[in-house]
């Protein structure tokens, strides 16, 4: 399973820790539009990123990984989060993507930050599609 | 992205963040970022948005007055206001793999409002390390301390304690913390110094770094000099020693960093040490009659402020005994008779006579020394001053003392005036 990883090999340390989402799981990712496009779900890696290369700071794992916030009772803070990224970048990114994903299309791995210990990074497998995700809501946080 | 055909291209690269770069929020992209160009000015990057046709990303980068910087950190202004005040800022186009892609020059009045940061754009509360900072206090005994030689005095510190403060972050295999020095308080004796890590994630270990930071300050100016002067041998022994190379193992474990080795580590750990306090010595090289005490303070929650150790003049003959167990321990040989030498001044003390200065090997290869003027005749106006203020390179004779492998560490001058 852990084989099908995008770009990623099974001993990889960004796995270290890692669980499959349960279907159940609801994640939460910062998008452009009111509708979940393709962009939103590429890596720094797979833009072309490279560690070390033209001044960039990021590690592999860093660079492989998309960000979101698993959601339970959190769901305000969270929001709070993305306003007050928002507010250094009004123009970019103004929705929230709910969505819940199958267990053989990614992998999670906690990466909890000061305030904020729902960030977990995302990790594409082979199977991933766009078209795949289930998109409970869109939120506008305008 | 709104059109950027209207403003200037520009060639400077001034906009561009060179060192000390720290993600400060972050989705994958750096959306808020902080770091210095190549003059040292702070910079402030913010990211606006991705023209996905084009594969471009395009950041705001603002240099900013190092007091509004400060204040930024402090969380007392916003983003938004930093360039309501400021005349003008760049922006910063990137291809998709952060290549640059061009940079244009952009008044502030210019930018279309939507894209103006918000008015909550403050700088994300990071509780652990923006709540304490290093202070180095200089105590001059004159209260009319020259304004030339204070600044001259304040720059070759914030220089070495800058080399010495890395040094001992290196120990611990940790490349991802560095130092920044606020903007001087009203009291311009003090230099504070705040330890940031370069990413965001990162700043729940600054704590343990400024744990072990302090408590290295604090080992050597009260232990460690004394201990390697008098017991050289035994100083792995010596029970504080123990502890800090127990807290920079930890510190490069959790970093992940590869400990395979743990005798090499140990030895290196030794080996920065005794570099550090050299680098200690070198500081105390501003302190004389006039300027007898520099303090070392640790300043937590902000306002509260606990003395780490102190250099002062009544420990001079302790400086002069560790310098001389150096020379022993580095083997230093020193040239039998007086030779030539090509330097050029870049730090002297005209009253301690001490200073550093670059040795010209070769047009390309120029290494740092550091060194002492023989004599008692007055500096003021001699080629020596003349070398600092002018960045000259004057030819002088004197000794060096040169380790194994033909370093110059130290180089004794005979004071002349002839150009």
């Amino acid at each position: 399973m852990i084989n099908d990883i995008l770009e990623l090999n099974d001993n990889d340390q960004c796995l270290k820790e890692a669980i499959f989402p349960r279907c159940s799981d609801v994640l939460a990712r910062r998008i452009d539009k009111n509708h979940v496009k393709d962009q939103d779900f590429k890596t720094e890696w797979e833009k072309d990123k490279r560690p070390g290369v033209n001044g960039v700071e990021k590690n592999e794992c860093e660079l492989k990984a998309i960000s979101v916030n698993l959601i339970k009772e959190n769901f305000d803070q969270v929001v709070n989060k993305y306003k007050r990224m928002r507010s250094f970048s009004p123009n970019h990114k103004n929705f929230i993507c709910l969505f819940q994903i199958d267990k053989e299309d990614a992998l999670i791995v906690n990466a909890p930050e000061i305030e904020d210990v729902s960030h977990y990074n995302l990790y594409k497998c082979q199977s991933f599609d766009i078209n795949k995700i289930k998109v409970i809501d869109i939120i506008d946080i305008k | 992205m709104f059109s950027l055909k209207n403003f200037c291209s520009t060639n400077s690269k001034l906009p561009l963040i060179i060192d000390n770069y720290i993600a400060l929020l972050s989705d994958g992209i750096d959306l808020l970022f902080i770091g210095k160009n190549s003059l040292k000015n702070n910079i402030i990057g913010t990211f606006i948005e991705a023209d996905d046709n084009e594969k471009k990303e395009y950041y705001f980068h603002t240099i900013v007055h190092p007091y509004h910087f400060t204040q930024f950190l402090n969380q007392e202004i916003s983003y938004r206001e930093i360039l309501k005040q400021s005349y003008d800022t760049y922006i910063i186009e990137k291809h998709f793999d952060n290549s640059l892609s061009n940079i244009y020059y952009i008044p502030t009045t210019k930018i279309p409002e939507e894209y103006y940061p918000l008015e909550d754009s403050y700088c994300p509360r990071i509780n652990l390390g923006f709540d304490e900072s290093l202070l180095i206090d200089l105590k001059p005994d004159d209260p009319i301390y020259d304004n030339i030689t204070k600044a001259n005095t304040i720059n070759y510190l914030n220089e070495h304690f800058i080399e010495l403060s890395k040094s001992i972050l290196s120990t611990t295999a940790n490349k991802k913390f560095d130092l920044f020095l606020l903007a001087p308080s009203k009291n311009s004796y003090r230099l504070e110094y705040k330890l940031l890590p370069y990413q965001y994630s990162l700043f729940e270990d600054t704590k343990v770094i400024n744990n072990f930071f302090n408590d290295y300050f604090f080992y050597c100016l009260n232990e460690g000099i004394y201990d390697f002067t008098h017991n050289s041998e035994t100083i792995k022994e010596n029970k504080n020693y123990k502890q800090l190379l127990l807290q920079a193992q930890d510190i490069a474990k959790k970093q992940s960093y590869k400990l395979d080795n743990e005798e090499k580590f140990k030895e290196e750990f030794f080996e920065k040490f005794i570099g550090n306090l050299e680098n200690i010595v070198k500081i105390s090289n501003v302190i004389n009659q006039n300027l007898p005490l520099i303090n070392i303070s640790r300043k937590v929650n902000r306002k509260t402020e606990v003395l780490l150790g102190n250099l002062s003049y009544e420990n001079k003959p302790l400086f002069d005994s560790l310098l001389k167990k150096l020379e022993k321990y580095y083997q230093l040989y020193e040239d039998n008779e007086p030779q030539y030498y090509e330097i050029l001044i870049y730090q002297l003390n005209v009253e301690t006579r001490k200073g550093s200065a670059y040795v010209k090997i070769s047009d390309q290869f120029m290494p740092k020394a550091s060194i002492s003027i023989l004599g008692k005749e007055s500096l003021y106006e001699t080629k020596f001053t003349k070398s600092l203020d002018k960045n000259e390179i004057i030819k002088i004779q004197g000794r060096a003392k040169k380790d194994k492998q033909e370093r110059i560490k130290y180089l004794t001058i005979n004071f002349d005036d002839d150009n």
